[in-house]
């Protein structure tokens, strides 16, 4: 079966449309092999000629590393990708997981490192990756709202959030977006379309395809979020290598 | 997984594809995003869009793998912890 065309869909109510199937990049930087930066760019840019429009990475795969493989793949077709990325989990130089992070201050550290990275201007969509359950939702949501009026990133994201998390999510960020909607879209130099404007929900939730969907399904319906699988293929249900 | 081999070779597909194109049938407000460091596993990968699976084929798949069906933990126990909150 070869490919042919591309097709494209919504993430949640939100105006971001990306193509039906995303790159993972995580395993180009760790956990699957060792890295094979020009395999792992020739993949990218591949992809990318072939339409895929959502590329995701996150600020600890390879500490750092992916997120400068990813943008320096993506020199020169960056207006043709959607780059999600994630902050929250903390690790050490030599890898170790040292917790996670949920903390205002730190969310805006994060993200003003990965942007230090030779990246991005502005991150498409950011996810905290995993809940801090020792920071109430609400104050990572505000600093997470805050930087989109700063122009840093356009929509947000959760991962691995329980639905009463995304509900408490969902209901502090309203209260920013009135204010915020004209400042964030302004401070993106790359709009290119007039309909590529968050006309709704900026939310975008994440979680994995095996687990308890059902009571996200009505999350969906009612608030306007997407789910974006991840690791599908690993699942529980196909879990033997293919 | 042999009956899903079985369902491949009926669509002269992978059986990852299939994978791919079930996770895709499941609803149009889901994106997966498989990762591949490589061009021909991407375009594997990409193939699974051409691949329809009509009601038929999802209830067989459902067939196979009833709701619950599913074994393990996606992380270790410990690690289990720490999401979904």
């Amino acid at each position: 079966m070869t490919f042919q065309e591309m097709t494209f869909r919504r993430l949640g109510k939100s105006s971001l449309v990306v193509s039906s199937l995303g790159l993972g990049c995580m395993g180009m930087s760790e956990f699957y092999g060792p890295p094979d930066d020009p395999q792992s760019i020739a993949t990218l840019h591949r992809a990318v000629d072939l339409g895929v429009t959502f590329i995701d990475t996150a600020d600890i795969y390879g500490i750092g590393r992916n997120e400068e493989l990813v943008g320096k793949a993506i020199t020169g077709r960056r207006n043709r990708v959607i780059v999600a990325t994630k902050f929250g989990n903390l690790r050490s130089p030599q890898g170790a997981f040292l917790g996670v992070n949920g903390r205002p201050e730190y969310v805006q550290a994060a993200c003003e490192a990965s942007l230090r990275r030779p990246m991005i201007a502005t991150i498409d969509l950011y996810y905290q990756h995993r809940v801090d359950s020792d920071v109430p939702i609400e104050e990572t949501v505000g600093a997470m709202a805050r930087l989109i009026e700063q122009g840093k990133v356009r929509y947000l994201g959760l991962s691995e959030a329980g639905p009463q998390t995304i509900r408490r999510a969902h209901a502090v960020y309203p209260t920013y977006r009135a204010a915020n909607r004209i400042l964030a879209l302004d401070a993106r130099p790359r709009r290119r379309n007039p309909r590529d404007v968050p006309r709704t929900w900026n939310w975008i939730c994440c979680l994995q395809p095996a687990g308890p969907r059902n009571s996200y399904r009505p999350l969906s319906e009612s608030s306007g979020f997407s789910f974006r699988g991840f690791s599908p293929e690993s699942s529980a249900i196909f879990g033997r290598q293919l | 997984m042999d009956r899903i081999e079985q369902i491949a070779r009926e669509k002269k597909c992978k059986p990852s594809q299939v994978a791919l194109a079930w996770v895709l049938a499941q609803g149009e407000d889901i994106v997966p995003i498989p990762g591949t460091k490589r061009v021909d596993r991407l375009e594997e990968n990409l193939g699974a869009l051409e691949i329809s699976l009509g009601r038929a084929d999802l209830a067989r798949i459902a067939g196979l793998f009833p709701r619950g069906a599913a074994a393990g933990l996606r992380y270790p126990e410990a690690a289990m912890k720490r999401v979904n909150q």
